[in-house]
């Protein structure tokens, strides 16, 4: 299978893979939201 | 953690790798999520940019959200690369097209110059400032701004004068208000923008958006949108073989035609509120240019960029004015003196005037107030471009 250092460069990778997109979650969260409301008092 | 783990099963062994593998910072990690980071905005950034370089006027800003206005204004300026070599055109529905794709900044041809589209579609000082200050600082030394004959003298004294702190479409015009207002323009819009949506409020450094309606905002907006009661006006675009334009049936505006009380009436109206009502109200001819003269929006934008020598243009648009006369308040010599007056403030401060009001051959062209159809428009450009030739060099 994988060697020990790439086994732990994946898992880094995959890690920082989330992280990130916590971190974007994050950043984007009130825009996210004030879009979901918009989009309700849009549509419904 | 033990104490948390022990005899959890699946959970336990979930919060481990929670606290022991999820939560280590390592170099590698830490690196990995700055690159990404750095991807993402990266991409976002290309992607902002082909958005709005793709366009040929700013979005239609009376339907983006108050609080977001600046923002859109700015990547669109920055999407256009403003330089020494650019003519910038301020204005608000002629220069947006209003029902046409395409307005006559399209057509407008200035030898050795490009020509950046930055109407506002609905006039509003406080913004146009932003992007002044933000063109002068790029090395723009050229400016066009198309002016409107609008407004009766009542409403001209309300929303140049007394309300001036609150309206945000006139707000930058009073002179006095501060020393170097383009410096803090961007300031001005940002507090106005917040106090005025009715979305919004501000909590400190916070802006929170609230997560309900008003039901009168509803009411007008929302339910009466739903029954499509305006929809027929853009109709007009389909019947005029027009294909494409920025109003779809959704984005209609509000603002229709409406017929206006009379001058007297309005007058009467407010003298039997109280008495500092009455302040609202222009007597005469003379009253409105030396109104006009202390604060208005040629007065505001000609002082800068005679201050600062730069060049301004500044053009009347065409307007049918027996319609509009017919169909508001508004006297077909109203529309003329207003027309006057702008000229001689914009005159004064060593910038150009062209006055188009009642142009005979593109008024045949008109089909709202001051909207012209596509033909209209090239038209629009083709003169400009004549008249402007010699003009910026």
């Amino acid at each position: 299978m994988m060697n020990a250092p790439l086994k732990y460069v994946t898992k880094e990778l995959f890690m920082g893979v989330i992280w990130a997109f916590l971190i974007l979650l994050l950043i984007f969260a009130p825009g996210l939201w004030a879009e979901a409301v918009d989009f309700v008092y849009a549509n419904f | 953690m033990s104490i948390l783990t022990t005899g959890f099963g699946k959970a336990g062994r979930a919060w481990t790798w929670f606290t022991r593998e999820f939560l280590k910072v390592t170099l590698l990690r830490v690196a990995f999520v700055a690159l990404i980071l750095i991807a993402t905005s990266s991409w976002i950034k290309v992607r902002t940019q082909t958005y709005f370089s793709a366009m040929t006027m700013p979005p239609s800003f009376r339907h983006v959200d108050v609080i977001h206005r600046e923002a859109f204004l700015l990547e669109y300026l920055r999407a256009h690369n403003l330089d020494e070599n650019t003519v910038v055109v301020f204005g608000d529905c002629v220069t947006f097209g209003h029902g046409v794709k395409r307005s006559y900044t399209d057509y407008l041809e200035i030898p050795g110059k490009r020509v950046v589209n930055v109407s506002m579609q609905s006039f509003q000082v406080n913004l146009m400032s932003v992007a002044l200050d933000y063109a002068i600082k790029q090395g723009v030394t050229d400016f066009i701004v198309q002016l409107h004959p609008f407004e009766n003298y009542p409403a001209e004294q309300g929303s140049w004068t007394s309300i001036t702190r609150s309206n945000p479409t006139n707000s930058g015009t009073d002179p006095e208000s501060d020393l170097d207002y383009l410096k803090q323009s961007r300031v001005n819009w940002r507090v106005q923008s917040v106090a005025q949506n009715p979305k919004l409020y501000q909590i400190g450094l916070f802006e929170v958006r609230k997560p309900w309606i008003e039901f009168s905002q509803y009411l007008r907006y929302d339910f009466l949108s739903k029954l499509k009661i305006f929809a027929t006006r853009y109709a007009f675009d389909d019947w005029s073989g027009l294909d494409k334009t920025y109003y779809s049936y959704r984005t209609f505006r509000r603002d229709n035609f409406k017929k206006q009380l009379p001058t007297e009436r309005q007058i009467s109206i407010i003298e039997k509120k109280p008495a500092f009502w009455r302040y609202f109200i222009v007597k005469d001819k003379e009253e409105f240019v030396k109104l006009a003269n202390y604060a208005s929006v040629p007065k505001r934008l000609a002082t800068i960029l005679n201050d600062k020598g730069l060049k301004g243009v500044f053009i009347m648009v065409p307007t049918f004015t027996k319609v509009m006369a017919e169909y508001s308040d508004l006297s077909v010599k109203d529309m003329q003196t207003s027309a006057e007056i702008y000229g001689n403030i914009v005159r004064a401060e060593n910038q150009k005037y062209i006055n188009l009001l009642e142009d005979p051959e593109l008024t045949a062209h008109m089909y709202h107030y001051d909207n012209l159809t596509i033909e209209g428009q090239k038209l629009m450009g083709k003169k400009l471009s004549g008249m402007l030739a010699e003009e910026f060099k």
